[in-house]
């Protein structure tokens, strides 16, 4: 299972499970669904904290910068190292519309073939005669099986389309083809790339694209051509907005049209593809001055867990530093909080019963006590220090260590040794988080302020 | 930090601070402290308003975490008072009990914030956001002419530069530019 797991990159195949369970169902009637999943969430937990561990015996300062070592080491630890936290089971996303783009062009060709099969069997034959009895249905099975169509042909929609002479189909219930189709490609690629340099398209907008595209071009000509063989009333060689529903239509598993959301022009002055290789250039010499990070005689490709690696399992571009100290890197960032629920969101989406017509009411407090904490995290994913800034105009130790009603005190309140005994984490009065970092116990870092926080 | 010994400068080691361009860091006291001889830092600014991608505090198992385990402390915690009898809600003593359990959903937990450093290309140090798509679209002419380039200090895997290959517009770039680019690419061949 893990072997599939891997090749499928880090998915279980669709039918997987299924497969397994109807292959040892016969032996193991006590097997379920369920089971094999658990099981193998639980392989995929062990192998996970054996590649932990493996981390952690690994010294944070390697003796000398020698890029031979670690090929081997990372080699050694190759078939360990490459899974993802997440464990999904299931098609990708996408894939079920894709097949289903897949299945339908299937039919679609199935259906030419046997037509133009059938159609050149009937003009062999002399004036007068008829096919073999049982032909028809031998070529549909014979087709079928080649193209693996499993939906039914009907012989009498085969032979229809003989007498109509219509040979070539496009669409699985017939009809035209757009003269656009060729074009159309280019259109949604236009589309996307304009989506991605956030100059989005509008849908008039993009019909004038189309138009213009078009303009004094063969595809223009083809259409004009095609719309007077339709009778058609509009003979100016411009699309309209019905083209584009249908468009639209076609492509519906590639653009969708939405409305906008406001980006602020700061961030579209500023998120460009020059500035972050300035930043992380930057960064990185001033990591090599701080002697935290070393150049690499030689780029090398690496996982995302510093693991040498080949291309084809890098992540990222190819690495030419290394972190030697990681250790020594911080970053941090604030967040912003309050006891009061008023701007909560609904985590989980967690639903309610009620009676129908009536709305479900949540008791939420609204008193207030806003706060901000900065998290320190190390570069190897340990965090560092916890610091937290209270509104408040001075320091009030109640505030500060905190009250868990949820924990029944030690002693009674009057006891001279009453805090003493139930201060730290897990007591009566906690405080504020514990860290251990480089193995040494670090308590919350709080202060007050009366700005705002 | 400091006054605990947490980073000794031994060797010439320096610790690394990297921050977001919030005006507190260029304020004086701050700057004065890290560019204090016995207790130096390197500090670095990343790209302003552009923190979405690069800060690590910024992703999803960071502070994303933090709030939504927050927000359910505090559900579970006015249940449990509601459940005892307690009608005063949530008061300023259950602050820290509820930032405990919201550290501990987030901030502490290694393995992700691992996800984390190297999902924005800080350990390893792969560039990595220079993979994303909207970043990769904002790349001048010049800068893509640049990218295969040998000399060019940073390599991208070949399995995105298949899938970009012919498709590449830039913040230069016009409609126009597109439109015109089949005939450009065919007076270029020819």
């Amino acid at each position: 299972m893990y072997e599939a797991y891997l090749q499928n990159s880090n998915r279980l195949p669709y039918g997987h499970v299924g497969g397994l369970l109807s292959e040892m169902k016969g032996s193991h009637k006590w097997l379920t669904r369920n089971i094999i999943n658990k099981a193998f969430m639980k392989f995929r937990k062990d192998l996970k904290n054996v590649s932990k561990k493996e981390d952690e015996k690994e010294s944070p300062i390697p003796e000398e910068m020698n890029l031979e070592k670690s090929t081997i080491s990372s080699a050694l630890t190759m078939s360990t190292v490459s899974f993802e936290s997440d464990f999904r089971l299931g098609r990708p996303v996408g894939s079920t519309d894709e097949k289903k783009c897949r299945d339908r062009k299937k039919i679609i060709d199935a259906k030419n073939e046997i037509v133009k099969k059938i159609a050149a069997a009937k003009n062999t034959l002399k004036e007068g005669k008829r096919m073999k009895r049982g032909k028809l249905k031998q070529i549909i099975k014979s087709v079928s099986v080649k193209r693996g169509v499993s939906n039914k042909i009907l012989p009498g929609a085969i032979r229809r389309r003989v007498e109509q002479n219509s040979l070539v189909n496009y669409h699985v219930g017939g009809g035209q083809v757009s003269q656009m189709q060729k074009i159309e490609p280019t259109i949604v690629e236009i589309i996307l790339q304009m989506a991605r340099i956030r100059q989005c398209l509008t849908p008039s907008t993009g019909l004038q694209l189309v138009n213009s595209l078009i303009k004094d071009t063969t595809t223009q000509k083809d259409l004009l051509e095609w719309k007077k063989r339709g009778n058609s009333n509009n003979m100016e060689g411009y699309l309209r907005r019905g083209y584009w529903r249908r468009f639209m239509a076609r492509n519906k598993e590639k653009i969708v049209s939405k409305r906008g959301q406001k980006y602020e022009l700061n961030r579209q002055n500023w998120t460009t593809y020059a500035n972050f290789v300035h930043m992380y250039d930057h960064c990185i010499n001033e990591m090599v001055e701080a002697v935290v990070a070393a150049k690499l005689h030689e780029p090398v490709w690496m996982d995302r867990y510093c693991k040498i690696c080949d291309e084809r399992n890098a992540y990222g571009c190819k690495v030419d530093h290394k972190l030697i100290r990681p250790d020594m890197c911080i970053c941090g960032d604030e967040v912003g909080g309050s006891i009061s629920m008023k701007g909560d969101g609904h985590v989980g989406g967690q639903l309610m019963l009620v009676g129908k017509g009536q709305v479900p009411m949540k008791k939420i407090s609204t008193n207030d006590k806003k706060f901000t904490l900065i998290g320190l995290t190390a570069f190897t994913g340990e965090p560092v220090m916890c610091v937290l800034i209270l509104e408040g105009k001075r320091p009030n130790p109640s505030v500060e260590a905190g009250i868990d009603i949820r924990i029944t005190p030690n002693s009674s309140c009057s006891d001279a040794d009453f805090i003493m005994k139930n201060c730290g984490n897990g007591k009566y009065l906690p405080g504020g988080p514990e860290l251990f970092f480089e193995g040494r116990r670090f308590q919350l870092l709080s202060a007050c302020t009366n700005q705002q926080v | 930090m400091d006054a605990l010994d947490l980073f000794p400068r031994t060797d010439g080691v320096k610790p690394f601070l990297l921050l977001d361009g919030h005006g507190s860091r260029l304020h004086l006291p701050f700057l004065k402290y890290i560019n204090e001889p016995k207790d130096h830092w390197i500090g670095c600014i990343g790209v302003p308003y552009g923190t979405a991608l690069w800060q690590i505090g910024d992703s999803k198992e960071q502070n994303r975490s933090f709030n939504m385990a927050i927000t359910k402390a505090k559900d579970d915690l006015l249940s449990y008072k509601e459940s005892i009898g307690l009608t005063n809600g949530v008061v300023p003593t259950d602050l820290m009990p509820i930032i405990n359990i919201a550290w501990k959903k987030s901030f502490t937990r290694k393995f992700k914030n691992k996800n984390a450093i190297s999902d924005r290309g800080w350990n390893p140090l792969n560039h990595h956001l220079l993979l994303n798509k909207d970043l990769h679209a904002t790349m001048t002419t010049k800068e893509s002419s640049l990218e295969y380039c040998i000399d060019h200090n940073i390599f991208l895997p070949n399995k995105t530069n298949d899938n970009e290959e012919d498709t590449t517009l830039t913040s230069t770039t016009t409609v126009a530019d597109f439109i015109h680019r089949p005939q450009k690419e065919a007076s270029l061949s020819a």
